[in-house]
C-alpha cells in the first residue's frame, strides 16, 4: 500500500536502523530574522536502543524531534536540508496523507508539558483510542478496550478511561501521554523532556515505566533531556547538543567516562556532588549564543576555557576518537590536548 | 445543576420588576395616553373624565402599576387596552412568526459563519483572511433597516423575485432571513475566527497531529470542540435577540411577529400590552441564555464539574 518507492531500500542495513538523521538543518524564518535552531545534526539509532539528546534550553533538541516527525510548525519552521529516515520511510519526501499513516504508528512522541498536551474536552480513553482506531482499523469499542488496557499498563485503573484530563494529576496526565504514544506499538518513540514538568518522586516512576515499556515492546527511544541523571539511567547512546549542533556523540560510557568536549565537561561540572558538598558548583560562564546570529566559528568558543586562536577561525573539526565516539572540537587538532576531567582520570580512555 | 437552574430563574424576578416598572414610568412620561384614540369631538369634558377614570388615568402611575403587578402575581397578564384581547393570546398568536424567522436566520447564520471563521483563522494573516474579515466587518456594521430596504428595492420592486412583505409561503422568508442572518453570520464568523486562532496554537493539537490524526479531524474534532464556548455564546445572544423580535426588520418587511406587536402597542400607548410583551420576551431571553449556559456543560466537561459541585464552590473558584 505504502509504495516501495517511498521505502529507501538502498539504505544499508535499514532493517535494524529505526532512525537515521543526516545533516538536518531546521530554521525558523521570521519576518525580521531567521532563528537557526538546528544546524546539521546526524544521528542513527538501532531497534530497541535509546539515545539521549542532551543540552541546554534552546539547543534545538525539541525542534530536532519535531523535525523527525515532520511536525515543525510551518510557517515559520523550514527544514532547510538533510534527510530523515524512520523505519525506512523518508519523512521529508512523504505526502501529508502518508505522514499521517506513519505518525502514531511507526513513530510517536511524548511531549514535555502534560498539562497542555492533552485535549481538555475529550476523555482520556477516547484520546488513546483515537490513534488505535486510525491505525489499526478497529471498531470504537475494540479501540476503547485497548485504551483501557493501555491505561492499566501505565498504572492507571482502566475505569478511569471515561474521565477527562482535568480529573488527573500531572504525573498521571504524563502517563496518559505515554499511553497515547505507545498505543499502536511504535518502533520509535521520541520523549521530549517527559519528566521536566513533574515532581522528583514522580519523575523516577515515569522513567522506570518508560524503561520497562521500552524493553517490553522493543521500542527505540530518543530521550530529550537536560538532565544528565536521566541520561545515565536510560540511555545507550548520548548526543550532546549545543546551539543546534552535536558537539559530542558516543555511547553512554564514551561520553560519561571518557568525556572529550569542553562543553560536556562544563555540564558535568555544573552538577552538584553529594559526596563533596562544600565544593562550589562551576557553572559554564556566559550564555548560549543568539540563535538568530550564530558565529561562523565555533559557537561555544566565547564560553570555552580552553579556547585558542584556532577556534576563532573555522567551524570545529570532527575527531573520530573510536568506533563509537565522535567529538567536534578544534582543540584536538593538537594530539596532546586533554580537558581537565581527562587529566584527573590520568589520561584519556 | 438543578440548583443552578433554579437560582438563575429566581434572578428573573427582580429583573422583571425593574423592566416592567421602567416601561410603566416611561410610557407615563411619554406624551399622549391610550384614550386619545377613543376621544371624539362630540364628547363633553365629563365624558372624557369618565373615560379617564375608567382607565385609572386619574390615579398616580404607581397605583396602575401596583394593580397590574397584582394581576401578574396571579398569573394574569391583563387585556389589551385597545382591542380588549388578552395579552397572552395576542402574544401567542404572533410568536410563531418570530420563532420561525429566528430559527431560519440562526441556522443560516451558523452554517455560514463557522466555516468562514475557521477558514479565516487557518489563513490568518493572508489575503483570504483580510477578505473574510472585510466581509464580516461590512456585515456587522450595515444597519439592518438599510439593508432590508435595499433588498426590498432590488428584489421585490426592481426584479420582482420575492414578495415585498407579509408572511405567506417560503418565498416571503427569503429577504427578512437574509437581512437578519447577515448580521448574525458576521458576528459569529468573527467570534469563530478569534476563538479558533486561540485554539490553533494549543499544544494538544500538536499531540493530535503526532498521533497521525488527519488535518481535517484535527480541526473538526480537536480544535473546534475547544473553540465552541465563545461561538455558542454569540449564537445564543443572536438567537435570544431574534426571539425578542427584531422590531426594525419586522417593521420593514411587515412581518407579523412580536417585535411589531410591541412597537404597535407602544405607539398606541397600550401599556398593558407593551408591558406584557416586554415581560414575556424578557423571560424568553433569559431562558435562551440559560439553555446556552447549560450547553456549555455538554461542550466542556470542566464546566460540568463546576455545576455539579454546586453554586457556593463556583464562586470561590471564580
Amino acid at each position: 500500500m505504502m509504495g516501495s518507492e517511498i521505502k529507501d531500500k538502498a539504505a544499508p542495513g535499514y532493517k535494524d536502523l529505526v532512525l537515521e538523521v543526516k545533516d538536518l538543518v531546521v530554521h525558523y524564518v521570521l519576518q525580521e530574522e531567521t532563528v537557526e535552531a538546528v544546524n546539521g545534526i546526524s544521528l542513527s539509532l538501532e531497534k530497541g536502543k535509546t539515545i539521549g539528546l542532551v543540552g541546554e534550553t534552546g539547543a534545538g533538541k525539541t525542534t530536532a524531534a519535531l523535525a523527525i516527525m515532520n511536525l515543525v510548525p510551518d510557517p515559520p519552521g523550514v527544514i532547510k536540508g538533510g534527510t530523515i529516515n524512520v523505519c525506512g520511510y523518508n519523512m521529508l519526501k512523504l505526502s501529508s496523507r502518508q505522514l499521517e499513516k506513519i505518525r502514531g504508528k511507526e513513530v510517536s512522541m511524548i511531549f514535555q508539558d502534560p498539562m497542555t498536551s492533552l485535549n481538555p474536552v475529550i476523555t482520556v480513553g477516547d484520546q488513546i483510542a483515537e490513534s488505535v482506531m486510525l491505525h489499526e482499523k478497529l471498531s470504537y469499542s475494540q479501540a476503547f478496550r485497548r485504551a483501557r488496557e493501555m491505561l492499566e499498563m501505565v498504572g492507571i485503573p482502566g475505569d478511569r478511561a471515561t474521565e477527562y484530563p482535568h480529573q488527573f494529576s500531572g504525573g498521571m496526565k504524563q502517563r496518559v501521554g505515554i499511553a497515547i504514544a505507545l498505543a499502536c506499538n511504535p518502533k520509535l518513540l521520541l520523549a521530549d523532556e517527559p519528566t521536566t514538568a513533574l515532581d522528583v518522586t514522580i519523575q523516577a516512576q515515569v522513567l522506570d515505566m518508560i524503561d520497562e515499556l521500552k524493553r517490553e515492546l522493543g521500542t527505540a527511544l530518543v530521550m530529550i533531556t537536560h538532565d544528565l541523571g536521566v541520561v545515565a539511567k536510560t540511555c545507550d547512546l548520548v548526543a550532546v547538543m549545543y546551539a543546534g549542533r552535536i558537539v559530542e556523540y558516543g555511547t553512554l560510557e564514551d561520553v560519561f567516562d571518557r568525556t572529550m568536549h569542553p562543553y560536556t565537561e562544563g555540564l558535568f561540572n555544573s552538577l552538584p556532588d553529594i559526596r563533596n558538598r562544600k565544593n562550589q558548583l562551576q557553572p559554564i560562564p556566559g550564555l548560549m549564543p543568539d540563535p538568530t546570529n550564530l558565529p561562523r566559528d565555533c559557537s561555544f568558543a566565547p564560553r570555552c576555557r580552553y579556547v585558542s586562536d584556532a577556534c576563532r577561525e573555522a567551524q570545529p573539526t570532527k575527531h573520530q576518537v573510536s568506533d563509537t565516539h565522535i567529538v567536534y572540537c578544534s582543540a584536538y587538532d593538537d594530539s596532546n590536548f586533554q580537558i581537565e576531567r581527562a587529566r584527573g582520570r590520568g589520561g584519556n580512555g | 445543576m438543578l440548583r443552578y437552574i433554579i437560582r438563575r430563574l429566581l434572578w428573573l424576578i427582580p429583573v422583571l420588576i425593574c423592566v416592567s416598572l421602567t416601561i410603566y414610568i416611561l410610557m407615563d412620561l411619554a406624551p399622549g395616553t391610550v384614550i386619545d384614540a377613543l376621544i371624539t369631538e362630540q364628547m363633553t369634558p365629563e365624558d372624557i373624565e369618565k373615560l379617564r377614570q375608567e382607565y385609572d388615568l386619574d390615579k398616580p402611575v404607581i397605583y396602575r402599576y401596583a394593580k397590574y403587578m397584582w394581576g401578574l402575581l396571579h398569573g394574569d397578564l391583563g387585556r389589551s387596552q385597545v382591542t380588549g384581547i388578552s395579552v397572552w393570546e395576542s402574544f401567542v398568536s404572533r410568536f410563531p412568526a418570530t420563532l420561525k424567522l429566528s430559527l431560519v436566520s440562526v441556522v443560516i447564520g451558523t452554517v455560514l459563519a463557522i466555516p468562514i471563521g475557521i477558514f479565516a483563522a487557518r489563513k490568518a494573516g493572508t489575503i483570504w483572511d483580510n477578505l473574510t474579515t472585510g466581509f464580516t466587518l461590512i456585515g456587522q456594521s450595515m444597519p439592518s433597516f438599510w439593508l432590508g430596504l435595499l433588498l426590498l428595492i432590488i428584489f421585490a420592486y426592481k426584479i420582482q423575485l420575492f414578495p415585498a412583505g407579509g408572511y405567506q409561503g417560503p418565498s416571503s422568508y427569503v429577504l427578512p432571513a437574509i437581512t437578519s442572518a447577515l448580521m448574525m453570520t458576521a458576528l459569529t464568523a468573527r467570534q469563530t475566527r478569534s476563538s479558533m486562532l486561540e485554539v490553533l496554537r494549543a499544544d494538544y493539537l500538536r499531540t493530535a497531529r503526532a498521533k497521525g490524526v488527519p488535518e481535517r479531524l484535527v480541526i473538526r474534532r480537536h480544535a473546534l470542540k475547544n473553540a465552541w464556548i465563545p461561538i455558542l455564546t454569540t449564537i445564543g445572544m443572536g438567537m435570544s435577540r431574534f426571539l425578542a423580535g427584531s422590531a426594525v426588520i419586522e417593521t420593514v418587511f411587515s412581518w407579523p411577529g412580536i417585535g411589531r406587536l410591541t412597537v404597535e402597542a407602544v405607539s398606541q400607548r397600550d401599556v398593558t400590552l407593551a408591558c406584557g410583551c416586554v415581560i414575556l420576551t424578557c423571560i424568553l431571553y433569559v431562558i435562551v441564555l440559560l439553555v446556552v449556559d447549560l450547553l456549555y456543560a455538554f461542550v466542556d466537561p470542566r464546566i460540568k464539574a463546576k455545576y455539579a459541585s454546586g453554586g457556593r464552590r463556583r464562586k470561590v473558584a471564580a
